[in-house]
């Protein structure tokens, strides 16, 4: 994988940045430190407790591990993010590296905190890292790419996102004579909003369930049907669509793909939708509207993530500490009416796809499609792939059945597609390499030919 | 209550608070624009809530605690600058409350809550009270009442917290409810259109009316009543731990400290006896080990917050809906708001600052039922 191999560079610099960012505060060695500072962390660290975990033993070593030695990696600086960096930064937490890729935008500002009016445009990390370092004494947050960290804490914005930083966290599990090292586990624990809803969980890789594992918990993006958007629209969203999904491509108004970012486009979108929706008498589109089904904009508020980062802060306090039981393993909230929320223990998939070792089942005749094959990774609900690139060993030679994702191979290897898996060469118990965006690591398939 | 013009959203509002329109519509919004809020106690908790609300976009903001800067404070509440020890809590959380959001008006009022005549708390849309005491919360909750202000009142004591709400006795919201699409007996959608189904993105808005009960009610539940023994059982044992925090901080005028552990477990214990027998229940209904080494911090027993939380919820979902009607109004019809109220909503989602994690006594399973318990637990563990 690439970025083990630029992994020593990149230490470097991110020690040169650490340097840099002690200067400031020149507190190196914990001398911003006032008497009293750290008390209401100590009351949980140096003395037993009716929840204490029962292997804890109280000591001041816990309390130097959190200061001067524990890396978090905080993914995401956004809704989440934000809460996350005060509340660990407040927890005694001081090595802190917080990756995001995003700039700041004014929709940002009603939740996260760490921004104002004259940072948009700022990347999130760097303006989050500031705030951090100037306003919390002896704190050092490094914006960007990661390390080693001895546990990870995520506030993603995609499923996509999150299931390849778990098959991530996954491939650096070690085994030795098949039993699961236990040093090589870094917990990943996991928060996610949405409007009022959220969750939160704890996951140990190779231990506890994975993202995988659960993954039809996760609802399906919503489709309209084609139908209705094509015959018989109802709701504004669906004169919205179909501006979006059919007239866009056929009229290519502005050369091009239909970016959500840009003004026009959506003006256009919106223009569109307005007569449709007049045809059938639907009243309702707006531009607000038009923006958020063609961004799929994911309604918003500081309150949830308030709730869901206090969470998922916790679970990384008691497990860096080893103090307290942590979440055993998945929690669901619901504000949206009156208050809920639930706890249950998710549990491991015995095949899964992306923490079970298990190589996965592929059951088809030989007289099947390519084509078949690569919907089932697709339409399944425990793979969910989005493009899956498949490559076999035929002969002793790697041969690319197909990949979607570079043109010149799309073209070449389409017509493999309408080819039955015997037509291509492939045999009962052939393996079949899958890569994905899903995941970081080649998924391996047997394929076992039915009647 | 100040007489509200309809505000006006300008085009930077509703860029900031875009995300959250999309959540509870504009109108949500500009009620919240034309809203006054008073917040009593700016610890953790308060600060928490101060940070929400200003985010939210409410019109003003008033903060008010008598209390001083401490160097616990400090550590607790991220709104206080670590030069402020010694000021006065609301005025140090001012500057970084106000610069969370320019368009919300801001203000610190030093004085004790205790000390504010009536018509002080009738400026405001809605009155939120943290490290209050008993008697206050009460006598602000029945005056509130009577005004229509909204009451929302609630506590950390270390690994737990409760959370009342008083939304009125007729308090109007409206429900989005999903639609349920009859067939339209057309060939064109093809066969799959011809059943019913409920699409989730077609909703319909439904009136609706919630009735509250007041604090006073809800600390007052006669015990020895036929129904209330019934309810006994599967009331958690949090509602009567809070009930002796409450007149430990009425007798001691402070919360109990582990620095005072012998003589704050020990008052403790009585008040718990005292408690349990002026209710008529027995007194191991809460056992010692709610007292434990830290005090302040560890206040429940025994079982795991998802044990309890699992068991709860298994409960609740063996009733019928005439059982959880009738449990709703053993409970004296605390309902929390549905949809569209904003009120509910911000305050239900106390963000509980960093080491709390959370347990309640009723829920609603995943439908569209109300939830029936009027206090939202909560412990870690």
């Amino acid at each position: 994988v690439l970025f083990f191999s630029s992994r020593e560079k990149k230490r470097r610099r991110i020690e040169d940045l650490t340097e840099k960012m002690a200067v400031d505060s020149g507190h190196r060695d914990g001398g911003c430190d006032w008497d009293g500072r750290w008390n209401h962390v100590k009351k949980f660290l140096e003395r037993p407790g009716p929840f204490t975990h029962p292997d804890f033993e109280p000591s001041t070593e816990s309390l130097q591990f959190l200061l001067e030695t524990c890396k978090i990696l905080v993914i995401g600086a956004g809704g989440l993010g934000c809460e996350l960096l005060k509340n660990l930064a407040l927890s005694g937490f001081r090595l802190i590296h917080v990756v995001d890729m995003d700039t700041i935008d004014p929709s940002n500002l009603n939740r996260q905190f760490l921004f104002r009016p004259n940072d948009v445009g700022r990347p999130k990390a760097d303006v989050a890292a500031d705030f951090i370092n100037s306003r919390v004494p002896g704190c050092k947050v490094v914006p960007y790419p990661f390390i080693e960290f001895h546990i990870i804490v995520c506030g993603l914005d995609s499923i996509i996102a999150r299931r390849w930083m778990n098959g991530m966290l996954i491939s650096l599990l070690s085994y030795e004579d098949g039993v699961l090292d236990p040093s090589s586990i870094i917990p990943l624990i996991d928060g996610g909003t949405e409007g009022f809803k959220g969750n939160a969980r704890v996951i140990l890789p190779g231990m506890t369930a994975c993202i995988d594992c659960t993954l039809e918990l996760y609802p399906p993006q919503i489709n309209f049907p084609m139908c209705t958007i094509a015959s018989m629209p109802r709701l504004p969203e669906h004169c919205i669509e179909y501006a979006r999904i059919l007239q866009w491509p056929k009229e290519k108004p502005f050369g091009g793909t239909l970016d959500g970012d840009n003004p026009e486009h959506i003006q256009w979108v919106f223009e569109r939708s307005k007569e449709r929706a007049a045809e059938f008498n639907i009243t309702g589109v707006t531009y607000r509207l038009t923006q958020g089904v063609v961004k799929r904009i994911i309604p918003a508020v500081a309150s949830t993530n308030a709730v869901i980062a206090a969470a998922c802060a916790t679970e990384v306090f008691k497990i860096a500490t080893s103090a307290y039981i942590p979440l055993n393993n998945y929690m669901v909230f619901n504000d949206v009416d009156g208050l809920y929320t639930y706890t249950f223990e998710a549990e491991r998939k015995e095949n899964c796809s992306a923490c079970s070792q298990v190589p996965q089942d592929l059951q088809f005749p030989p007289s099947a499609k390519l084509q078949e094959v690569l919907e089932y990774l697709t339409e399944n609900a425990s793979l969910q792939m989005k493009s899956p690139a498949i490559t076999t060993t035929l002969e002793g030679k790697n041969k690319t059945l197909y990949l979607q994702s570079v043109k010149s191979i799309e073209e070449r290897t389409r017509p493999n597609l309408c080819k039955t898996l015997k037509e291509l060469g492939l045999s009962d118990g052939q393996e079949l390499a899958v890569a994905d965006i899903t995941t970081p690591q080649t998924v391996l398939f047997k394929l076992n030919f039915t009647a | 209550m100040i007489e509200k013009e309809d505000p006006v959203i300008s085009e930077e509002e509703a860029a900031q608070y875009d995300r959250q329109i999309r959540l509870w519509g504009l109108d949500a919004q500009k009620r919240l624009r034309g809203s006054r809020v008073l917040l009593a106690g700016l610890g953790g908790l308060g600060a928490e809530v101060a940070k929400n609300l200003i985010l939210a976009g409410v019109k003003g903001l008033t903060l008010l605690d008598h209390e001083q800067v401490s160097e616990e404070s400090c550590r607790a509440q991220f709104l206080v600058p670590v030069t402020a020890q010694g000021q006065n809590r609301a005025k140090a959380s001012l500057e970084r409350a106000q610069n969370l959001n320019p368009m919300v008006e801001v203000h610190a009022d030093p004085d004790r809550i205790e000390d504010k005549p009536d018509d002080f708390f009738l400026q405001f849309d809605a009155v939120c009270l943290t490290g209050c005491s008993r008697d206050l919360m009460i006598r602000v909750d029945q005056l509130c009442s009577k005004h229509k202000i909204k009451v929302f009142c609630g506590d950390v004591y270390g690994y737990y917290g409760y959370m009342f709400c008083n939304l009125g006795q007729a308090h109007n919201y409206v429900e989005e409810k999903p639609k349920v699409v009859k067939p339209s007996g057309e060939s064109n959608d093809g066969p799959e259109a011809k059943k019913a189904k409920v699409d989730p993105n077609e909703t319909t808005m439904v009136k609706k009316t919630a009735s509250f009960c007041t604090l006073k009610e809800a600390l007052e539940v006669d015990w020895t009543s036929e129904k209330a023994k019934a309810g006994l059982k599967r009331t958690p044992v949090d509602y009567f731990l809070l009930q002796v925090l409450l007149k430990f901080r009425t007798d001691k005028g402070r919360d109990p400290d582990p620095q005072s552990f012998p003589e704050d477990s020990q008052l403790l214990r009585q008040i718990r006896d005292d408690v349990l027998e002026s209710l008529s229940l027995n007194s191991d209904l809460l056992s010692d080990d709610f007292i434990r080494p830290s005090l302040r911090e560890t206040l429940l027993t025994a079982t795991s917050s998802s044990s309890t939380v699992v068991k709860a919820m298994a409960w609740w979902t063996t009733l019928d809906q005439t059982e959880r009607v009738r449990l709703r109004r053993f409970t004296g019809k605390l309902q929390f708001v549905l949809s569209d109220y904003l009120w509910q909503r911000l305050f239900c989602s106390f963000s509980f600052f960093s080491f709390f994690f959370y347990s309640w006594i009723h829920f609603a399973p995943k439908s569209d039922t109300r939830t029936a318990g009027c206090f939202l637990v909560f412990y870690i563990c």
